[in-house]
């Protein structure tokens, strides 16, 4: 056998394509006829719309069409189905969609949107969530009865039982921040009819098969009729999972204009009307046995999640998984309530709910450590999660790799620590997360679909579902089907992104792609070998048990001077009375749950596991956080693609130090302030300490090859890691993030002033 | 997107003076990264822009027959730090202009363009301060001279209604010793969180002289005056430093906003002054 | 709106074109010479992405007025490659096959924002820590940039 394309570290395919500037992403795509369609958005948080003027945006040369809400289906969009395209009669957040515009160039499309008169009349705006819950709170939508969205609330054992037989309980509040996913590429849409009406729809969107269905509801169209095509993506991180007011905009101006209509944000419109991390507000208890064992966690979390229902309604499902199941813990509950408000729409972002459950679950371990009088570290490894246990919530835990993972990052502390200069104080700080890995059924079908053709030249074409987003399911896939067929990679293409070709996919979500396409991959990519054994066997005159594929050709075993190539293997198949071809299809639905109301339920087929080490470094004169190295190791099953792995890692890592330190958005009025990403501030390269990735290989029975996903693992443990780290460092305890300079300092002064009185 | 304006490409400054006059709403084009973010992110707009890279005298640095510096005002934030000559100079600049943006921007942003856009915490301009620069300014009656310090504060020394150019940055000749000190929650590419210049000049240990400036005082950057003469005469120890600093914080003006409260501004105002001084007394 | 006859030479091909004041750089690269390699991030030259390098210098081209630009010797990613003999620039090579890419948004303006970086320190070895603060006008949101360094450091010190 030759060298496996399994473990290797190979190039994604469309890698020169990318470092060349010649892919083509939605940014980039420009279709003949095409129009520059422009969205006139709402000034206020909540406002009545009591008049819109067009007639002198009308007149601008290159107009083409002008709709507002009077002249568009008076439909929902998005997940809470609540989003009007266009607003009639109320706008309920700043960035609301009022009217739109499409013109022959941007500068006209721009110039008439200037033109639009709308009169408001402003209404008290509600800008917190706990005031949406008041008796006296007007109504943001007045379809329903309460600003409260939805109440979820989960619970496994008795925790106010456990609460008090716990010996040592800590309390505390966090107030998590939003954050914004910020993809290089700001969002993009291009709608086209074709001559017998049915329409295309370029998109940056990450779940096309179910933004095919979302947009048909919305435009009223059948969904059959329309066709997604995803152009190249610069990036998503959750915020092409859901459907908005744009994109049905774009397809009723390219109806009405019967020309294709594209509408692309800048950087200003993408941190103004893409949907937002959500924020959280929870207070939570943790207790424990003074024998060191976790035994309860009560959290109780208010979500503000904005004017409309987006992805930001599901992430109760998620942490609950973190309150209920990481670590092994007899009692828990959590409770979360969801409010309107008129504040920015929340969405999905990378880690979806683990993010934030994290920095809770895993700062308040640190701190029931304390209070125990246990090293952190040995407090967690007392109660990590162990293989083949199902936790009470339900989820059944295969391969599980927390201990060692916990052990890899905590040796560290063994390193020689250097001291720190003067006026710098240094600290070491752990966390762990779970995460789905093996698929998340958060819909009916967490299915993917995978077709293999075989050429007459023995070239192999995966047609999937799944979404490319940069995390490369291209090379992924490659690899799994080149290793099944005996082929290189080189001989093997890959087309996705288009629903009127390839098979359905739910999405690139919940780090689901290589475990489910991968296994769809898997099983296409088998089925063609067994056809394509079949006919050498025929030829070869031998039995398919004798046949392995290999560089390309189909040879006896121990007998290699017997080979054919694959290309004539093929042509003999085809080219002859009854000849057939190889097209084989895959579908893979893992054997996962999609959990009720109660979010009990295996949500994922497999879990994937991690631990963080971070070390920085507390400036006590300015409150600067520095951060010096992280550590990481992680269960993520067989790994297929090393380079793809790590990348992932310190890729999320990096959004973690962000959330931890630096990504800040100012919401105020209802409004970002900040839209521009000096004043945001994710890390740059300059920031970024060395990070150490050590892999804990298990081999997951269910994973293609072992393996199991890893896109989000990276991000949820950062940001409690670091919080306990500059508690190693200087002894404060921050319930909010991101650590600011001022924030730090204060509670620096706050615990000497403390320490003064207390002696 | 941009929004149309008319674009003016005057050869001298009179000429750039004159097409200011006759547009309304015109504004005046250096390296571009202040004015066309401004203009993109819908904070200033512009029926005519007046560029004025055609002017050559704008790109000049020299030295001039009374000994002083002379850079032009379209000098950028990378040629200062290639500079030889202000490298030798004045070398707190090309420190200023390596913590200032980022790369990229350096290659356009420039001399002139940091101080006229009017950032609170602008971080040349700062400096520049410390080092009592002066600028030649092109007005509609002719060439100013004046102290930086004043450009930026007095409003009664050129009318609000003139035009102003400024065409130069001059450094005097005095020698001293100067350090810049910035603040950031990241390493590169923020606005400035608190930020300090410092310039002294001293005889046998002594402190001659001082100009101690912080950004973001009351919208611009600004001297400090009480710590300055706190300092002056004395001889730099840990005991004076750590008197000015806390004379720093007590007297600077500073201004809060969402990323950072005014308090915590004027407690790294006396960090960095302390931080200055600390670096000034190694180089002494 | 004003209009303006420039000329430009981009990648080594000259163009006499009619810009409109308002548009940039960027915009005339983009939309009426087809290159599309260098993307749009923010148009506040904070991202990188569009970083090219006119005159020799690297630059924001979203902060360049293309008539400002009159007159330029204007590089871009499709014209890296053709500054060497292979097929792709070595630091092309070098970013593809140590993974320095995901989404790959960042990537041209990463590359052009490198090739420079080989110019301006002259220094070898390059240091890593003087990569990291060169690069800290190039934004990435995937690969927190490990891999992106790792392939300069091989470019630059082999």
């Amino acid at each position: 056998m030759g060298d496996s394309w399994i473990g290797k570290r190979v190039p994604k395919r469309d890698a020169a394509a990318k470092t060349t500037g010649t892919i083509i992403y939605g940014h980039d795509l420009r279709r003949p006829g095409m129009l520059h369609g422009k969205i006139l958005r709402s000034p206020f948080p909540f406002a009545k719309i009591i008049r819109i003027n067009t007639e002198r945006a009308a007149a601008v040369p290159g107009v083409k069409a002008i709709l507002t809400g009077e002249d568009v289906p008076d439909t929902r969009i998005g997940l809470g189905r609540d989003n009007p395209i266009l607003n009639r009669h109320v706008v309920r957040r700043v960035g609301d969609e009022v009217a739109a515009v499409a013109a022959t160039s941007m500068d006209a499309a721009l110039e008439a949107i200037s033109l639009i008169d709308v009169t408001y009349e402003p209404l008290p705006a509600i800008l917190d969530a706990s005031e949406a819950l008041k008796a006296e709170a007007l109504l943001i939508h007045d379809t329903r009865t309460s600003n409260l969205h939805d109440k979820r609330s989960y619970v496994h054992g008795d925790p106010d039982a456990a609460l008090l037989e716990a010996d040592v309980v800590v309390e505390d509040t966090f107030l998590i921040p939003y954050v914004a996913p910020t993809p290089m590429e700001p969002s993009v849409v291009i709608a086209e009819f074709d001559a017998d009406g049915e329409l295309t729809v370029y998109t940056t969107n990450q779940a096309p098969y179910l933004m095919q269905y979302e947009l048909g509801q919305a435009v009223e169209m059948p969904p059959g009729r329309i066709r997604i095509k995803q152009t190249a993506i610069g990036g998503a991180f959750g915020r092409g999972l859901d459907v908005y007011p744009f994109e049905a905009v774009a397809v009723l101006l390219a109806q009405a204009t019967r020309q294709p209509v594209r509408i692309a944000y800048d950087r200003q419109e993408e941190f103004l009307a893409a949907p937002l991390r959500q924020p959280v507000k929870v207070t939570i208890k943790t207790g424990a046995l003074k024998d060191g064992t976790l035994w309860v966690r009560d959290a109780r979390a208010l979500l503000d999640i904005g004017a409309y229902a987006s992805l930001g309604t599901v992430i109760p499902v998620v942490m609950a998984q973190v309150v209920g199941s990481l670590y092994r813990v007899p009692h828990a509950r959590y409770e979360a309530d969801l409010v309107y408000t008129n504040n920015p729409v929340t969405g999905a972002m990378r880690g979806f709910g683990g993010p934030q459950a994290t920095l809770f679950v895993e700062a308040q371990m640190d701190r029931l450590a304390v209070a125990l009088g246990m090293d952190p570290l040995s407090f967690r490894l007392q109660n990590a999660n162990r293989p083949d246990e199902t936790t009470p919530q339900g989820l059944k835990i295969s391969t599980c790799g927390l201990k060692e993972c916990l052990e890899m990052v905590g040796s560290m502390r063994d390193k020689h620590k250097e001291p720190s200069p003067p006026g710098k104080r240094r600290g070491i700080g752990f966390a762990a997360t779970l995460n789905v890995g093996g698929g998340a059924r958060m819909h009916r079908s967490d299915g993917s679909g995978v077709i293999v053709k075989v050429d007459d030249f023995g070239q192999v074409t995966i047609t999937t579902g799944s979404t490319e987003i940069g995390q490369g399911t291209d090379v992924v896939l490659s690899q799994i089907v080149a290793e099944t067929l005996g082929v290189s990679i080189s001989a093997v293409r890959f087309v996705n992104g288009d629903t009127g070709v390839a098979p359905w996919d739910v999405g690139a979500h919940a780090s689901r792609t290589t475990f489910v396409a991968g296994n769809a991959a898997l099983q296409a990519a088998e089925e063609a070998r067994r056809q394509i054994l079949e006919t050498a066997a025929e030829l070869l005159k031998v039995d398919t048990g004798e046949l392995v594929m290999r560089d390309g050709s189909v040879y006896v075993r121990g007998r290699p001077e017997l080979g054919l190539p694959l290309d004539k293997i093929m042509r003999a198949r085809h080219f002859r009375k009854d000849g057939q071809i190889v097209q084989a299809q895959g579908w893979y639905d893992p054997p996962n749950e999609q959990v009720g109301s109660d979010m009990v339920g295996n949500l994922s087929a497999t879990y994937s596991f991690g631990a963080q080490a971070i070390e920085v470094e507390v400036d006590t004169e300015t409150g600067q956080v520095k951060v010096l190295r992280v550590r990481t190791a992680n269960d993520v099953g067989r790994v297929i693609n090393p380079m793809l792995v790590e990348g992932q890692l310190e890729g999320g890592i990096h959004m973690g130090l962000g959330y931890a330190l630096s990504e800040t958005l100012f919401v105020e009025g209802g409004q970002v302030q900040n839209n521009s990403f000096r004043e945001y501030g994710i890390f740059t390269a300059f920031d970024m300490p060395p990070i150490e990735i050590q892999n804990l290989e298990t081999h997951d029975p269910l994973g293609p090859f072992g393996a199991k996903g890893v896109g989000e693992i990276g991000v949820a443990p950062v940001a409690p890691a670091v919080l306990n780290a500059i508690y190693d460092a200087v002894g404060i305890r921050l319930n909010r993030i991101p650590a600011r300079p001022e924030m730090v300092l204060d509670a620096l002064e706050t615990l000497q002033s403390n320490d003064r009185t207390s002696r | 997107m941009l929004r149309p304006f008319v674009y003016l490409a005057p050869h001298s400054l009179a000429e750039a003076v004159e097409m200011r006059r006759v547009h309304d709403n015109a504004n005046f084009l250096a390296g571009g990264t202040a004015l066309l973010v401004a203009m993109e992110r819908g904070q200033a707009s512009a029926e005519t822009i007046i560029d004025l890279k055609h002017i050559r005298q704008l790109r000049e640095i020299e030295l001039t027959a009374e000994g002083e510096l002379k850079i032009g005002a379209l000098i950028t934030l990378r040629e200062i730090i290639d500079s030889q000559l202000i490298r030798s100079y004045a070398p707190v600049l090309v420190q200023t202009a390596q913590l200032t943006a980022t790369p990229q921007v350096r290659n356009l942003g420039t001399i002139g363009g940091n101080i006229a856009s009017g950032l609170a915490a602008a971080d040349l301009a700062t400096a520049l301060i410390a080092l009592n620069a002066h600028v030649l300014v092109a007005t509609n009656s002719g060439e100013v001279r004046m102290p930086l310090n004043d450009f930026l504060g007095d409003t009664k020394v050129i009318s609000q209604q003139e035009t102003r150019i400024i065409s130069a940055v001059i450094l005097s000749g005095a020698r001293g010793h100067a350090s810049y000190q910035k603040l950031m929650v990241r390493n590169a590419a923020d606005v400035p969180l608190a930020n300090v210049a410092i310039w002294t000049q001293t005889d046998s240990g002594q402190v001659t002289a001082v100009r101690i400036a912080a950004g973001n005082c009351a919208g611009r950057p600004a001297r400090l005056m009480e710590a300055e003469s706190l300092l002056r005469g004395q001889i730099i120890t840990p005991e004076t430093i750590q008197r000015t600093a806390l004379t720093a914080t007590e007297t600077v003006q500073q201004t809060g906003d969402s990323r950072a409260s005014e308090a915590y501004r004027r407690r790294m105002v006396g960090v960095l002054t302390r931080r200055a001084l600390t670096q000034l007394l190694e180089l002494l | 709106m004003s209009n303006h006859p420039i000329t430009l030479t981009v990648n080594k091909s000259p163009y006499s074109l009619s810009v409109a004041a308002h548009h940039t750089l960027l915009d005339v690269l983009r939309d009426d010479l087809g290159l599309t390699g260098t993307n749009e991030g923010c148009r506040m030259g904070d991202c990188g992405a569009c970083t090219v390098h006119l005159n020799q210098l690297r630059v924001p081209s979203c902060l360049v007025l293309a008539v400002n630009a009159d007159g330029a010797d204007v590089q871009t990613i499709e014209g890296l490659a053709g500054e060497t003999t292979g097929e792709h620039h070595p630091l092309q090579e070098a970013f593809i096959n140590r993974g320095a890419l995901q989404c790959g948004f960042c990537t041209p303006g990463m590359i052009m924002s490198a090739a420079a970086i080989l110019d301006e320190i002259p220094e070898r070895p390059l240091s890593e820590a003087a990569i990291r603060e060169a690069l800290a006008g190039n934004l990435c949101r995937c690969t927190g940039y490990a891999k992106i360094i790792e392939a300069i450091l091989e470019v630059a010190n082999g």
